[in-house]
């Protein structure tokens, strides 16, 4: 009588996920990240700049983008950009899941610079200029960090949104963690269907949370390298009517 | 010296200020009141570049300025010789007091490390927070937040600090230890142009007082001329108003001095 | 590109899938509700045991992603159920249930593990002087809870809802995997006849964008409506 649930296969078939985790779900977020942060600070920057029409098209590019489901932009990319450009046949399919997420990633990138950049007080900045500094400078010394530091939390979601996305990549043929557990899977004629997937599941779910552990650490030291004016617990007994409009 | 001529500034169909003249020599502390809508806060704001004056002229020692038409490179090299100081503080939060001070000396006057650490730790020591150097500005009260902030503008040795109501979003009891800073500031020779409510500096400090409202400044004079001999029919009763409001607020205080008195023996 | 197939097949076969995905999101959503609700009081209130479990399969099913999840239960459980009616010998097609079972347990799942975030959130975002308040007016905590504290957590989690409805809408697209035939699904039948992929995929993200849109002007207007009755802060 065959169990119900082969435990020892799960615990067996991890292994198996872990090189595709590496030679392709690690290798289009590290791109996706790379590339999606300049181009979503590219878009955070029309958004928030003085050009009218600069502005409305970010923004407009945003929400079209992010209307549609994963799924259909990538095979809107697999289909369509080779047809137009017959030499993206040749690329490996990485290719298309990588665009597709550098694509969505960027959206969201803007949206969470754009927020963290509006989060903060305008005084900041004019300060900073009474001070003599010039609006480059102003941005690096006294912008950027504190924007940076209300960002983060939104960032690790981020991240941890995109590894989870990179399963859909099976539907255009990439053999990532999902992919290469369909393959085990139709190599055994199903054999093992709930282990399998239970087996990606698992490896997927332990990447999520070293991330967010990853993340938590890097809030703790960011946080000690600045406090922000959000905290406001430590002098209860001196009384404060903070001015702030 | 430093004067302003005709500036003129609206917001939308809102007009702000309707044409002010202002000249101070150094050392002059120019205390200027008002009801709140007069422009007071606006002017500074104009002198500083914060806002963009529809019109004037600004003259410090030997800088000449068109307020509407400055170019960047005119405005950055105004702001190295002026002093701000804000109503909320306005401390770079990600920063530590020290930082806060030195920023403007290494960064914007490539002042190097050293030098720039002393000067600021001597103008924190100044204004007597020789113990905060490396605290947040989210760890220090308000006053010694605005403490911090006079010491920002007043490290970069400017020709000139604009105080923006420094005290107005502090607590009875610690507007006194801002004030006794500025006091001493003013002591020292530095030149102010402070907008504030509080009259006690008015009276104690001010080599001018300038009363503005509407956009208009309505009268100007030695403290005494304009407490004690008010010409203008508004002057009186923006001075009558706010004597009264002093009274119930320092009456506030000592009942609230009384209550933490009675406390602290239990 | 073949604009015929666009405008005429395209399009007609996406406007037979949209009713296919509003049924699958709604009946989800609605589904899922009551329960992460649920679930987000046991987590606030910390009742031993149940919030921790109840965490730890949050963490779960934000920390998968939703076709894994997908596969485990239309692909996985049946084999499993198979070999227990095989087992008992019941008289039972374990593989013959309707995919639409699946759809709604595979979706209601995952918005429970974000719909719990936002319940447990918005409950602890009311402010702790409503309960003092309620308590020193001599309301018992039952009465607190449900007259002061749940109606004004409802009405901050709105917007976040909305938002997971959008998402849940654009997450159904994977029932195709599932042999559902969505918006997706009956564009790309009728793609295959002549090889209209590209086309396809173009009518489908339209079709996704325009309703994608009104939605979200929808729910603005919604959210918008509901502010005005909202407690105004305080002056």
């Amino acid at each position: 009588m065959r169990p119900l649930l082969d435990w020892r296969y799960i615990i067996a078939s991890i292994p198996r996920l872990i090189p595709p985790f590496f030679q392709v779900t690690l290798t289009c977020v590290v791109i996706t990240l790379m590339v999606g942060t300049v181009f979503g600070f590219l878009l955070a920057a029309c958004k928030l700049g003085k050009n009218k029409v600069l502005r409305h098209v970010a923004y407009a590019v945003t929400d079209v983008i992010r209307s549609m489901p994963f799924l259909v932009m990538l095979f809107l990319l697999y289909y369509g950009l080779p047809k137009f450009f017959p030499a993206l046949n040749a690329l490996n399919k990485m290719f298309f899941l990588t665009l597709g997420l550098i694509i969505f990633a960027s959206c969201r990138l803007s949206e969470i610079m754009r927020s963290a950049y509006e989060a903060i007080n305008r005084n900041q900045m004019e300060a900073s200029l009474c001070v003599g500094l010039s609006v480059p400078q102003a941005m690096w010394h006294v912008i950027v960090p504190q924007a940076f530091h209300i960002a983060l939390p939104n960032m690790g979601n981020l991240l941890v949104g995109m590894v989870l996305e990179t399963a859909l990549g099976f539907t255009i043929g990439v053999y990532d963690i999902m992919g290469t557990a369909k393959l085990i899977n139709s190599g055994e004629y199903g054999a093992h269907n709930l282990e399998i997937y239970l087996a990606a599941a698992l490896l997927y779910w332990a990447i999520s949370l070293i991330i967010a552990g990853i993340t938590n650490q890097l809030e703790k030291l960011n946080k000690s390298a600045h406090a922000g004016q959000q905290k406001r617990g430590l002098f209860r007994g001196i009384g404060r009517r903070e001015g702030e409009a | 010296m430093i004067a302003v001529k005709g500036i003129k500034k609206s917001f939308g169909s809102n007009h702000v200020l309707k044409g002010i003249d202002l000249s101070l020599e150094k050392g002059d502390v120019v205390v200027i009141l008002g009801p709140s809508g007069s422009g007071k806060t606006t002017i500074l704001r104009c002198i500083n570049f914060l806002e963009r004056a529809d019109e004037g002229q600004l003259t410090i020692g030997d800088m000449q300025l068109d307020l509407s038409r400055a170019s960047s490179r005119d405005i950055l090299k105004l702001r190295k010789r002026t002093g701000f100081v804000f109503q909320n503080y306005a401390l770079f939060a990600n920063k530590t007091a020290l930082q806060n001070v030195m920023l403007g000396l290494t960064a914007a006057r490539r002042v190097p490390r050293a030098e720039a650490e002393q000067r600021a730790k001597a103008a924190l020591d100044k204004v007597g927070l020789s113990e905060k150097y490396d605290f947040y500005p989210s760890q220090l009260s308000g006053g010694q937040q605005q403490r911090v902030g006079i010491a920002r503008a007043v490290a970069l040795n400017p020709d000139v600090i604009l105080f923006d109501e420094p005290t107005s979003a502090l607590d009875p009891e610690l507007i006194g230890e801002v004030l006794n800073v500025m006091k001493q500031l003013a002591k020292e020779g530095m030149t102010m142009i402070v907008v504030t409510h509080e009259m006690s500096f008015a009276r104690d400090v001010a080599s001018n007082v300038i009363f503005m409202d509407g956009g208009v400044i309505v009268e100007q004079g030695t403290p005494e001329e304009i407490f004690d001999n008010p010409k203008e029919e508004r002057t009186k009763q923006f001075l009558k108003r706010i004597l009264l409001e002093d009274e119930a607020e320092t009456e506030i205080a000592l009942a609230r001095e009384k209550v933490r008195e009675a406390q602290q023996i239990d | 590109m073949n604009w015929v197939f666009i405008l005429r097949d395209g399009l007609t076969a996406a406007l037979q899938g949209i009713p296919v995905s509003l049924y699958i999101t709604f009946v989800s959503l609605l589904i899922a509700m009551p329960f992460s609700f649920l679930c987000a009081m046991a987590r606030v209130k910390r009742v031993p045991i149940l919030s921790q479990v109840i965490t730890v399969v949050v963490s779960f099913l934000r920390g998968t992603p939703l076709v894994v999840q997908l596969f485990i239960i239309y692909s996985g459980f049946p084999s499993v159920l198979n070999l227990i009616v095989k087992a008992n010998g019941w008289d039972f097609d374990a593989f013959g249930i309707n995919p639409f079972v699946y759809a709604f347990v595979v979706f209601s799942m995952n918005v429970l593990g974000t719909l719990t975030e936002v319940f447990r959130s918005s409950l602890s975002a009311v402010s702790k002087d409503q309960t003092e308040a309620a308590l020193s007016v001599g309301l018992n905590h039952f009465q607190t809870n449900c007259l002061i504290i749940i109606p004004q957590a409802l009405v901050s989690a709105i917007p976040n809802i909305c938002n997971e409805f959008l998402n849940l809408f654009k997450s159904t697209s994977l029932v195709y995997l599932m042999t559902i035939q969505d918006i997706t699904g009956k564009v790309r039948i009728v793609a295959a006849a002549g090889y209209d992929y590209t086309e396809a995929y173009f009518v489908i993200a339209v079709v996704y964008f325009v309703l994608g849109f009104t939605m979200e002007k929808l729910f603005q207007r919604m959210e918008g409506r509901l502010k005005t009755y909202k407690a105004a802060p305080q002056t």
